[in-house]
């Protein structure tokens, strides 16, 4: 067997491996958010905490994926598409369960978190290509790293936040349903998302930053308006709005939580939705590596 | 009455909702529609809307007038709050009178034990600085002035505003298209920047002296490098996809062997308009930079000499041609070669080849791998890879926004940094008909009121 061939079958053993890993962690996180439908169909609180008990397994199972993905590629493992939905994942679940952790008695969240990380996991899976492939040019530089770690740290608060707006919505949709019951008052769910936000806020500034001095770096230009460019330059605008409805009284309980949800739309238009906007509309990107 | 109406307008939060609101807008209508394309082309691809892209310029959206008049609305707004609010931070007190019930329910007692001097101690100790007293209330304070680290980051923004406006009216760049011992000359003048044009028009004149202050650049070599890579048969129905991942089945090694690109170096020789001569190199995302001029690497470009049967055809890369007797279009990919580093860590030097396509009602459809000296049977016709040439596409781009930019993003980064993540107390205490109490005010995600009261041992 050639040196060629027998690096060829290892790579595909562990690709392979990789893969049945990666199928148990979305199956993983579609159970959590069949608990969560549960828990918050009865309010149980055993329910709840077998959420997050099964979201931390699923979130020290999602570790080993990446550094198993990591040794694989022996760079960073957020590459491709297929690798940054996985890594979006894997964030936005460990950011819950850091805020969480604070929290302790409040499981509700984590029905969003699941239902997040189990359709980007699918969507990977289902319609992305695993194979691992060398870092090209474009890639190269010592942005690349702190840019894409401190977007999607952003991202994963974002999610957060969101989870925890939505969950104030379902408490708003059915008197039956009290934030009581599931061990949180309104008031505090509005205090954690908003000071959540305003975690992210910098962080989503730095991405950007970082992006147009990489840019700037690459090809002479920070701003292209790009459409990638475009739809951050949105969400920060938009989350922006929010810190600052947050500051007139009457807006801060009526408008900011309808925000929140639109920045997080906004957010998943710049991760996911600009790729196929671009396609459908046949509008160039420079971000085109990334998908 | 109208100015106070217009300043109060200004100066108020609701007026930047609705202006950032605005501008988001515009920012989504620049995602839809394409922007830098005429109307004919876009009326010609079949584009919509015809009536609405003319009046509101959608096609350059971002350089339209309503766009810029909302970014200097924005920035009016920005300019204005400031202003107001530099005048309020002047003349803060931080002596804040309780006016509520409300407000007296919030203030901790202070226990019998505890004298006022012990308590200002205790607040010395933890580093609490005196800020304001007066007869019935002292301030302590701790942390940067939140208020202040705001005032900064929105000053920034209006210099980021700036600093775009600089390379709206300024910025300018050009492509250099450097084949082997051919050298060009390049200017850093341009006459077109909208500022030149818009001082051309009254009759002035900016930068006209450097326009015979030229560069000459030579290449010497332009380098390619690559990455093996081995493919695997992966499926692409969901179900196939799924039989992997519960192990019904496996991945499988394909036969074919790819190449990723590593990186492209480009060296060359660079005389300044003094007659210095410099060599130097660049790289994608590694510029070259001296006085003034910065060099990317942006691409290159190919030529390729063909030998269809017995005609000689020279051809370029990505730019469909014809080949007699032929149906269909055909298509030449990157001629491939340099140094190619392999799987198994060694290096070899590949051997020049391109791959070949035929594009027929709409579809591309893969031909041959032609290698250099190599003749292959293409549908009947016999082809040779004779030769190639190869250039080097640099840029440069003079733009005097940046370092504004730059010092603005600092500012804003900084700002929003230490107001967000930081600390910052205050801590009052109350002297009410004899009995004192205490209030703690806190700003920042790090701020942490409970070890303030810890600290003071009224927790």
């Amino acid at each position: 067997m050639t040196p060629e061939k027998e690096i060829l079958l290892r790579e595909a053993y562990l690709l392979t491996v990789e893969l049945r890993l990666y199928w148990f962690v979305a199956i993983l996180y579609l159970s959590g958010f069949l608990i969560g439908i549960f828990y918050f169909l009865t309010a149980k609180k055993g329910l709840g905490r077998a959420l997050t008990s099964l979201l931390w397994c699923t979130a020290i199972i999602h570790t080993l994926l990446i550094v198993l993905r990591t040794v694989e590629g022996w760079r960073p493992p957020f590459q491709t598409l297929y690798e940054t939905l996985s890594w979006f994942a894997w964030s936005a679940t460990i950011a819950y369960l850091f805020v969480q952790s604070r929290f302790r008695d409040i499981h509700l969240p984590g029905l969003f978190i699941s239902l997040i990380s189990a359709g980007a996991c699918l969507y990977a899976l289902l319609t992305r290509n695993p194979q691992i492939i060398p870092i090209p040019p474009a890639l190269q530089s010592p942005w690349y790293e702190w840019h894409v770690i401190v977007a999607f740290a952003a991202y994963a608060v974002f999610v957060v936040s969101f989870s925890l707006e939505a969950v104030n919505f379902l408490y708003g949709r059915r008197d039956s349903i009290r934030a009581e019951d599931f061990g949180m008052p309104d008031s505090q769910i509005e205090r954690y998302s908003y000071r959540l936000i305003l975690m992210g806020f910098p962080m989503l500034t730095f991405a950007i930053f970082s992006g147009a001095a990489w840019a700037n770096d690459a090809w002479g230009r920070y701003w292209s308006w790009d459409p990638k460019e475009t739809w951050s330059l949105i969400t920060w605008t938009v989350y922006a709005m929010y810190l600052h409805t947050k500051a007139i009284p009457r807006w801060r309980d009526n408008l900011a939580p309808y925000i929140n949800i639109l920045g997080f739309i906004c957010m998943v238009m710049t991760f996911l939705g600009v790729n196929w906007l671009s396609k459908l509309l046949n509008i160039p990107s420079m971000h085109t590596y990334a998908v | 009455m109208l100015f106070r109406w217009f300043y109060k307008t200004l100066s108020s939060l609701k007026t930047s909702l609705w202006i950032l609101g605005a501008m988001s807008i515009c920012y989504i209508l620049g995602t839809i529609f394409p922007q830098g394309v005429d109307l004919d082309s876009y009326v010609k691809a079949g584009g919509r809307y015809i009536w609405l892209v003319k009046q509101l310029n959608l096609l350059n959206i971002f350089i339209s007038p309503l766009f810029i008049f909302l970014t200097l609305l924005l920035c009016l707004n920005l300019l204005v709050c400031i202003l107001t609010r530099l005048v309020k931070f002047r003349k803060r007190s931080e002596i804040v009178p309780l006016q509520t019930a409300s407000d007296q329910k919030m203030l901790i007692p202070i226990p019998e034990g505890l004298s006022l001097e012990g308590l200002q101690d205790k607040l010395n100790n933890a580093k609490f600085k005196l800020i304001e007293a007066e007869d019935t209330q002292y301030v302590y304070g701790k942390g940067l002035p939140f208020w202040w680290l705001s005032w900064i980051y929105h000053l920034g923004m209006i210099m980021a505003i700036a600093g775009f406006f600089i390379t709206a009216l300024t910025a300018h760049e050009g492509e250099l298209t450097l084949w082997k011992d051919k050298e060009i000359e390049f200017s850093l003048y341009d006459p077109n920047t909208r500022l030149n044009r818009f001082l051309k028009r009254i009759g002035l004149s900016v930068g006209e002296e450097r326009k015979d202050k030229a560069y000459k650049i030579k290449l010497k070599e332009f380098r390619t490098e690559y990455y093996q890579t081995l493919d695997f048969e992966y499926p692409e129905s969901p179900l196939s996809r799924l039989a992997i991942g519960l192990g019904f089945s496996k991945i499988k090694p394909s036969e074919h062997k790819g190449l990723s690109p590593k990186m492209w170096y480009t060296s060359f020789v660079l005389t300044t308009p003094e007659g210095k001569t410099i060599e130097a190199s660049t790289m994608v995302n590694h510029p070259f930079r001296t006085d003034g001029l910065t060099l990317y690497q942006m691409g290159y470009e190919q030529r390729i000499s063909l030998r269809v049967e017995n005609k000689e055809i020279e051809i370029e890369i990505f730019k469909p041609f014809k080949i007699k007797g032929l149906e269909g279009r055909f298509l030449a990919r990157t001629v491939k070669h340099g140094k190619v580093l392999k799987k198994n860590g060694k290096t070899e030097e590949l051997e020049p080849q391109f791959i070949l396509y035929q594009i027929q009602n709409g579809k591309k459809k893969k031909l041959a791998n032609l290698i250099m000296g190599k003749e292959t049977e293409v549908l009947g016709k016999r082809l040779l890879f004779i030769d190639f040439e190869e250039a080097s596409v640099l840029s440069y781009r003079v733009d005097k926004g940046v370092p504004l930019i730059g010092i603005a993003t600092l500012l804003v980064f900084v700002g929003l940094v230490m107001r967000t993540y930081g600390n910052f107390y205050r801590v009052r205490i109350y002297n009410i008909k004899g009995k004192l109490f205490l209030s703690v005010s806190t700003r920042g995600l790090l701020a942490d009121r409970k070890k303030v009261l810890k600290k003071l041992e009224l927790s």
